[in-house]
């Protein structure tokens, strides 16, 4: 476990960026706990200060993970953001997306989201901004990237992607990385 | 099978010649029972009975071959019978009417010609069969059916998988047989022969003697290379041959020629530990990397000329031994580049090496005159004073510092890009004293990272933004359905065939393909 090196941490703040904007900053700058990102055999793992001082006294071949892992380095060093740092973007999100019931399976599937699908958009979403979908009871399902800007969704057809799928919860049961968790 | 029976009728049929000659042939009688293989003599008669031998050839072989067709494949010798009422006898089982067997053509050897294996007393057929002779459909007479020549042998019958299409000609396998005989007669009669007390014996071949045909053609010729079309021209003979061990005069030993400096025949003054400076030697290079270099530059020449020999032969694809030395030069310019980097920086020669010695700019006489010795320079010096400073058997740590000394640093390290990864006051893995744990650090961390965020929101400079770009660190479409989908592992610009063919079908740009 160690501390993210200045390369990293401004990957990660870019990636983190996307989706939060000027929030991300709300997650380094805490009113309750003092929080830090740490990494675990490239496995970006956010933990609250107390917990990260405790898991300093566990052997570093038994510590399998710490606080929440928002996400991994890649072996080319690019950041790939997990469907365990769902809670801190839904939090956060600047851009969202709301889904109809008939589209809600289909994203839970890994599926693209279809025109069809969208049943709310917030305003003036740049393309391929980070955009963290929810359904229409306001529960986050997942995250992906905004194929379009808001503007251009009302001019596409109905089967043209809306949002390209990054996560969603439903990986919880389909476990497609064998490594996730 | 059919070799098999010519060649167990053609022994058949020597014995058969044996004993219808005269009784003078008892003992002609006793070598051909004999079939041994590697009998290096073969007996025969003296030219007389030869002659008779030969008379007898047309009608007597045949007769005998019609005994063979009777006796069913025994060996027993055979008393020779009156020739034309056998004939007559042995055609009707065949065909039911009389055959025409061409005497004439037989005992001319047939037109087939045949190969030979002397040393095994063999004549090859290789002469194609007409199936249709062959295999004349019908007749067959129940006295000559299959099960008569083959035997009641259920793996011929298994082999054959089955009924054969007609009944096979036997009179045509006996006239092939018949002219095969013949052919190697005549071939036996040629070779060398010796007398001996038992007769005049011919002399089988060896076999080292007979001469299997090539299975694969013959390699290629080799294409000389270079030297040797040169040599050639010029009447230059092979070098001799090299023993493997040369006396070496300096340590008196017998030595290889090649192997480690320690072991090897002459080594030369790579080895010697101390090397003078010529006349016109720069002493301030080292002699035993400038010897190392130069045999780099001999080897990077032979590989060179031996693949350009490859290329004239074919056996290496044209253009490599360029694209070698394209290589070669661009890594030494890449080296030459870096070496000036460092000399603009100052650091002429390694930090510790004194620069007294060096070139001086302008004078011939070595610089006791007049010329001005060049200069170390700020940075050489720092580096120098650096190095001296952990110089010590301690690394440095006891020694007092001097008055305007700048701190001790630790020893000179090489670093990427001038940077050193900046170390944690402690283990940075967070174990230990602190470290990723200490409250300073923290504190620190949150401000640094803080920093970080800064300068990502606030859009970085443009051109750190750019490469940022470039590399590809903001999102595109992440997803395969873009098309500028990379997915970081690299290898994009595999291209499987060289020049403008690999860089594929130029494509139209469409509005679609512009995003």
């Amino acid at each position: 476990m160690r501390p993210l090196t200045e390369e990293e941490t401004k990957t990660l703040f870019q990636k983190l960026a996307e989706y939060m904007g000027k929030s991300v900053e709300r997650l380094i700058n805490r009113s309750d706990e003092r929080h830090c990102f740490r990494l675990i055999k490239d496995r970006v793992y956010y933990v609250s200060e107390s917990v990260m001082k405790a898991s300093t006294s566990i052997n570093k071949d038994n510590l399998l993970h710490c606080g929440t892992c928002l996400g991994k380095f890649t072996k080319s060093g690019k950041f790939r953001l997990h469907i365990t740092a769902l809670d801190y973007l839904a939090q956060y999100s600047k851009y969202k997306v709301w889904l109809k019931q008939s589209a809600e399976m289909s994203f839970l599937y890994g599926n693209n989201v279809m025109k069809s699908g969208l049943a709310r958009i917030t305003e003036a979403t740049p393309q391929y901004a980070g955009v963290v979908v929810y359904n229409l009871a306001d529960i986050p399902l997942g995250f992906g990237v905004a194929a379009q800007t808001t503007d251009a969704c009302k001019e596409l057809a109905p089967t043209a992607n809306v949002v390209l799928h990054q996560a969603d919860v439903g990986e919880f049961l389909r476990g497609l990385e064998d490594d996730m968790f | 099978m059919a070799l098999r029976k010519k060649q167990t009728q053609e022994d058949r049929e020597e014995d058969e010649v044996a004993s219808s000659t005269s009784s003078s042939e008892a003992e002609r009688e006793e070598s051909d029972d004999d079939d041994d293989d590697d009998d290096d003599d073969d007996e025969k008669d003296s030219c007389s009975e030869a002659g008779s031998d030969e008379q007898m050839d047309g009608d007597v072989n045949l007769s005998d071959d019609d005994d063979d067709e009777d006796d069913d494949g025994s060996d027993d010798v055979k008393e020779g019978e009156s020739d034309n009422e056998e004939l007559e006898d042995e055609d009707s089982p065949v065909d039911g009417k009389k055959i025409n067997i061409d005497n004439g053509n037989i005992h001319n050897g047939g037109g087939e010609q045949c190969t030979f294996d002397l040393t095994n007393l063999l004549a090859f057929n290789t002469h194609q069969i007409n199936v249709a002779e062959l295999y004349r459909a019908g007749g067959g007479n129940a006295k000559l059916n299959r099960e008569d020549w083959y035997g009641t042998s259920p793996t011929i019958e298994a082999t054959t998988g089955g009924p054969l299409p007609g009944v096979v000609n036997e009179s045509l396998l006996l006239v092939k047989a018949a002219e095969g005989t013949t052919q190697l007669l005549r071939e036996l009669w040629k070779l060398p022969t010796e007398k001996t007390d038992v007769g005049s014996l011919a002399r089988l071949p060896t076999a080292a003697e007979t001469q299997l045909p090539r299975s694969l053609p013959p390699p290629p010729p080799k294409q000389p290379s270079k030297w040797e079309q040169f040599a050639l021209k010029r009447g230059i003979a092979p070098q001799s041959k090299r023993s493997r061990k040369v006396y070496d005069e300096s340590t008196g030993e017998w030595k290889h020629l090649t192997g480690s400096l320690s072991n090897r025949a002459n080594a030369g003054p790579e080895s010697w530990p101390i090397i003078e400076v010529k006349k016109n030697d720069d002493p301030n290079r080292d002699p035993w990397e400038k010897l190392r270099e130069e045999k780099k530059a001999r080897v990077g020449k032979n590989t060179v000329g031996r693949m350009r020999n490859a290329e004239r032969a074919g056996t290496l694809e044209k253009g490599s031994a360029n694209r070698l030395t394209k290589d070669n030069a661009r890594l030494e310019k890449q080296r030459a580049m870096m070496r000036e980097k460092d000399r603009k920086r100052g650091l002429v020669a390694p930090a510790g090496v004194p620069m007294d010695m060096a070139k001086t700019s302008g004078g011939e006489d070595g610089g006791a005159g007049g010329g001005v010795a060049v200069r170390r320079g700020k940075p050489s010096t720092t580096l120098a004073l650096r190095a001296t400073q952990v110089s010590t058997a301690s690394l440095g740590r006891f020694d007092r510092l001097r008055e305007g000394e700048p701190e001790r640093r630790g020893q000179l390290s090489k670093s990427i890009n001038g940077k050193k990864r900046k170390q944690l006051d402690a283990d940075i893995n967070g174990v230990g004293s602190g470290g990723g744990t200490n409250k300073k650090f923290l504190q620190s961390e949150a401000q640094k990272s803080a920093d970080i965020l800064n300068r990502v929101m606030n859009g970085s400079s443009s051109k750190e933004r750019e490469r940022d770009v470039r590399k590809g660190k903001f999102a595109k479409g992440e997803t395969a359905y873009d098309y500028e989908f990379d997915d970081g592992l690299g290898g994009g610009s595999f291209r499987k065939k060289k020049g403008r063919a690999g860089a594929g079908k130029m494509k139209k740009v469409t509005k679609k393909r512009i995003k």
